[in-house]
């Protein structure tokens, strides 16, 4: 049962990630790119817990893939931030 | 089937014997989105030293006022028309660089005495499109941390 | 130690990408944002859920099903978000 919810949950990141690719082609915002690049690693940290067959804890990797995944998404929020404030600058 | 939007663009730009070079293709979709900003920008590039009050430019386009401040105000804020402060209230003038985006106006001005049309058939599927991201755009914005004054 | 501050880290941008989704929903009421907010919810009960799996209970207690499916739950409200709301 862990495997099956392991695996969904990677396969619904990895579905996100291309979805978020697909607006970041139609509209060039780089704030998609960054979400297509965090779901991309959190679908990659499901499917090596499912390979580890085991949780967080035991393997750092794991660890690394969530934290980058989020740092991705801190990322996308300042480089948006930024380039509103660049853009609205009379 | 939606492949490379440019390329797809510019192809059926010169099928209609007309180049709308990349440049103008840009310019049309990003900064100068419907056709009273269109029409206000020709207009004041015919006339590059002369300064427009809102009431004259809503005159010679035969719109109301509103439109025609909100079409000059967009261009403004693409620096394409620079507002001064005259004797009679805030005017408008023809302000893009000419060697920048000025000569895309001129081409964009060229291409829409010649072949209007397409010109034309250029904005609506624009207007299409920028309607199509608009939901992502939506999400987009949702991450910008706006100050109190600034919310919309 | 080290992992249980990346937890909470995680836990505190998820709670802030849902508190601005949410702020934005209720700017413009696009459902978009409203699914999307869900799915960080989700995301920062399954960190939440972790660390109190970790750091607060016994090894005899698996919370592994409880965040997985929040997790879940969340992810299945963004696919919605992305697909049906932004046709």
């Amino acid at each position: 049962m862990k495997f099956f919810v392991w695996g969904t949950l990677a396969m619904s990141c990895l579905v996100a990630a291309v979805l978020f690719l697909h607006h970041w082609r139609n509209t060039r915002d780089r704030l998609f790119l960054f979400f297509s690049a965090a779901f991309g690693l959190m679908a990659l940290e499901w499917t090596a817990s499912a390979l580890a067959g085991t949780d967080l804890q035991n393997h750092s990797y794991l660890l690394l893939l969530r934290l980058f995944a989020f740092l991705s998404i801190i990322a996308a929020v300042i480089d948006k931030n930024r380039r509103d404030r660049r853009l609205r600058r009379p | 089937m939606r492949s490379n939007r440019r390329g797809n663009i510019s192809e059926w730009a010169q099928y209609g014997k007309i180049e709308l070079d990349s440049d103008v293709l840009y310019l049309l979709f990003d900064q100068v989105t419907n056709y009273e900003q269109l029409e206000a920008l020709l207009l004041l590039h015919g006339c590059p030293a002369q300064a427009w009050s809102v009431a004259a430019v809503a005159a010679a386009l035969r719109t109301d006022p509103d439109s025609a401040a909100s079409a000059l105000d967009e261009l403004a804020s693409h620096q394409l028309v620079a507002l001064t402060s005259g004797d009679h209230g805030p005017q408008y003038q023809y302000s893009a660089a000419p060697d920048g985006v000025g000569a895309t106006v001129d081409r964009l001005a060229q291409a829409y005495a010649q072949q209007r049309l397409e010109v034309v058939k250029q904005m609506s599927a624009n207007a299409i499109d920028r309607l199509r991201s608009s939901a992502a755009r939506t999400f987009s914005d949702a991450f910008i941390f706006r100050r109190k004054k600034d919310d919309r | 130690m080290i992992a249980e501050l990346t937890y909470i880290a995680c836990a505190l941008t998820s709670a802030g990408c849902a508190w601005l989704l949410f702020k934005g929903y209720g700017a413009t009421g696009a459902r978009l944002l409203m699914w999307a907010g869900l799915c960080f919810v989700g995301q920062t009960l399954d960190n939440v859920v972790l660390f109190i799996d970790l750091v607060l209970t016994p090894a005899t207690i698996d919370l592994f099903y409880w965040r997985t499916l929040l997790a879940l739950a969340g992810m299945i409200a963004l696919l919605f978000a992305l697909i049906w709301e932004t046709r």
